[in-house]
């Protein structure tokens, strides 16, 4: 384990100093940053309209109650004296209430009036008048007023009946459990790529005997999956540091994702989340680490780990397709090694299966990664040192006969 | 010690090593020489344990060879590969640290060895940075810093003049005078010749000679002639048992078919008394080198 620790520490170090690791890191949050200070200056402090009001000194005061931080409203004895002082600049606009109409005149280059929430005042104003012609008291016009409670559940259909989902943030969890399967899609195509890139540049330059002359392939093989996986885990880090910060600076973002993460379904999805993240970033760097050691050079790379992102791709896609129904297609691939990492937390989330279902394929896919394990270390030690320039796939055919005449060898 | 015993490497119908067998002492060098493709670099690899033989064994020390610590192996590819962007130092570290040694003794042994190398350059350059001799010179830092006691080099003269080579050699007979047991390849037979305790010749997986060099030249005799006399080279020629006369800067260097005709040539070369130059020995390795891998051809 020594061994393996050192070619951990080498991986780790080598790439967290790379421009092209931290800019992979970085980006996210520069841009976040970027659109949050964006947001900030456009929202930044609303200058304050000024409304002339010509109308009964009553009607003014309890529309002068009324008014709010970006927009006031004070009494003018009359539309003379309010254009006047208007067209001076003093106020933005001249509001007049006479006869149960109202007037607007808005002053060209003044600030806008929100008209809408005028509306808005102006009714609680002709309610309260119609109110008090009528003789009505406070009491009356509130149930007079009042809106009906409409709520909302989702339900699935199972066995002839209707199952309510648990609690309102069924469709919350769908959309976070969307959302982390795009993350474990770019994470899986990003960590891929590094794993058999860093493979392929020690065999294409020919580093890989010196290296195997000091340690195992298998320490090897250790050192680079979970080097990487600390890469990985230190951009998780960085991000929830940063969300951390968000939060703390901007305790009404925390408010807005909060509701997502509230209840017992959530629970279950974070958990199923949390598994499959692990599985499938496991699964696809081993596939990666085989891959690399396929080829003879770092620019076959990418041409040998084509089919590995295909595989992440079909998933992906896959779990996008859940929300909008089940079906044996997405059934079977939320058990298929691969593809159920991505597909399974979204239709927990959704609420197609439970955990039972999801436990199932845990255990599938524990089993897959175990073998899987085993299998791409074999072809690790048996490729890493061929050579042949015909492709990974004529390369894959002579590690498979290596690794054929070693058995017998050792039968 | 490491003692290959009757080993074979097949891969499929073709055999790339054939019933080898020879052992390597601490402190002894071996010569593996033979034609490209003759089957040093797949010995060379199964010592590592990269490849199993078919049938054979290898052992160091009595035990398998894959008991052996990685740690006491030294190992300097043919092919070089280094880290190009890397620093120096970053990179002989790291290796260092992958056999075991400790940063702050590696970092001092590397700078001991850059100065006994004579390596152009600091260790906190890039590899790429260094001309290729240089970069060379490096990975054999590399391959011996931690002190194996089993050290192997492919082709280490490659790319060296013969300055560096000599620094090579003086390297090389440091770690033997530690105790190192070193196997080495090289298709330049005046190196070999320099460093080999011993040589052993593959061709076509076989092995054709084996030896020290003296008994390797004693299968040969004494047929290489170098002579500076009054003789011509008509006259020499007509000796019995000579087999070519060839001029040689001011005499002759003479091919005997039969050791034993030197005694002839000698008394006639002295009849009149002093000669200057009258040199009989057996053919350079390089010669015979030519010989064993002409035989294959002829």
């Amino acid at each position: 384990m020594r061994s393996a620790w050192v070619v951990l520490k080498q991986t780790y170090r080598k790439n967290v100093t790379s421009a092209g690791w931290l800019s992979l890191v970085l980006a996210p949050v520069i841009c976040a940053l970027a659109i949050a200070g964006f947001a900030y200056y456009l929202s930044g402090p609303s200058p304050t309209v000024q409304v002339a009001v010509v109308a009964p000194k009553a009607v003014a005061a309890t529309l002068v109650q009324s008014q709010t931080k970006t927009q006031h409203y004070r009494r003018v004895a009359s539309v003379a004296a309010a254009d006047k002082a208007t067209a001076a600049g003093r106020y933005d606009a001249v509001l007049v209430l006479q006869k149960g109409q109202a007037q607007l005149t808005q002053r060209k280059g003044g600030e806008q009036v929100a008209t809408t929430l005028l509306e808005t005042q102006l009714a609680a104003l002709q309610t309260g008048l119609a109110a008090a012609k009528l003789g009505l008291s406070a009491e009356q016009v509130a149930s007079l007023t009042a809106k009906p409670v409409l709520r909302v559940r989702t339900a699935t259909a199972k066995a002839g009946r209707l199952e309510a989902d648990a609690g309102d943030t069924a469709a919350g969890s769908t959309v976070v459990a969307v959302a982390v399967g795009f993350l474990l899609y770019l994470f899986l195509m990003t960590y891929g790529s590094i794993i058999a890139q860093e493979i392929a540049t020690e065999k294409g330059s020919r580093i890989e005997e010196s290296i195997l002359a000091a340690i195992t392939a298998t320490a090897q093989f250790m050192g680079k999956i979970l080097g990487v996986a600390a890469l990985l885990l230190t951009q998780v880090a960085v991000y929830a540091a940063a969300l951390a910060v968000a939060f703390a600076l901007r305790p009404e973002w925390w408010q807005l994702v909060r509701p997502y993460l509230n209840g017992g379904q959530s629970g279950v999805t974070l958990g199923v989340l949390a598994t499959a993240f692990v599985l499938g970033v496991l699964q696809y760097s081993l596939l990666a680490a085989g891959t690399g050691a396929l080829v003879s050079s770092v620019e076959q790379a990418g041409m040998a780990l084509m089919p590995v992102l295909m595989l992440a791709m079909i998933g992906y896609f896959a779990s996008i397709m859940v929300p909008q129904g089940g079906g044996t297609v997405l059934n079977a691939l939320s058990y298929i090694p691969f593809t159920a990492p991505l597909v399974m937390p979204v239709r927990v989330a959704a609420g197609q299966v439970g955990l039972g279902a999801a436990a199932v394929s845990g255990a599938i896919n524990l089993v897959a990664l175990i073998g899987l394990f085993g299998a791409t270390l074999r072809l690790y030690r048996v490729s890493v040192l061929v050579y042949d320039d015909r492709g990974p796939g004529a390369a894959l055919r002579q590690a498979l006969g290596l690794m054929r005449s070693e058995s017998r060898r050792q039968a | 010690m490491l003692a290959l015993n009757q080993v074979t490497k097949r891969f499929g119908q073709t055999t790339a090593v054939d019933a080898e067998s020879f052992t390597v002492a601490p402190g002894e060098i071996l010569g593996l020489i033979g034609q490209n493709g003759a089957g040093k670099t797949t010995t060379f690899r199964m010592i590592l344990d990269f490849l199993k033989p078919t049938t054979g064994t290898i052992q160091w020390a009595g035990e398998p060879i894959a008991r052996l610590p990685r740690s006491a192996i030294g190992y300097l590819p043919e092919e070089r590969g280094l880290y190009p962007k890397m620093t120096v130092q970053a990179q002989v570290l790291y290796f260092a640290e992958l056999h075991g040694m400790r940063r702050p003794a590696a970092l001092a042994e590397l700078r001991r060895l850059m100065a006994a190398f004579a390596v152009k350059g600091k260790p906190s350059d890039k590899l790429q940075t260094l001309s290729k001799g240089n970069q060379q010179k490096i990975q054999l830092i590399a391959a011996i810093i931690h002190r194996p006691k089993l050290l192997i080099l492919d082709e280490p003269f490659s790319g060296l003049d013969p300055v560096n080579a000599d620094l090579l050699i003086q390297g090389v007979r440091a770690l033997q005078a530690g105790g190192c047991a070193i196997i080495f390849s090289s298709h330049d037979m005046h190196n070999v010749t320099a460093l080999s305790d011993r040589i052993v010749m593959l061709r076509n997986g076989q092995t054709v000679l084996a030896g020290t060099q003296a008994e390797i030249a004693a299968q040969f005799g004494r047929t290489n002639l170098t002579i500076e006399s009054p003789l011509t080279q008509a006259e020499l020629a007509a000796f019995p048992g000579v087999a070519a006369v060839v001029p040689q800067g001011s005499g002759f260097a003479v091919t005997l078919r039969d050791p034993a005709a030197g005694r002839a040539i000698f008394a006639a070369a002295t009849k009149d008394g002093y000669i200057p130059r009258f040199v009989q020995a057996a053919p350079s390795l390089e010669a015979i080198f030519k010989l064993k891998a002409g035989d294959h051809h002829a």
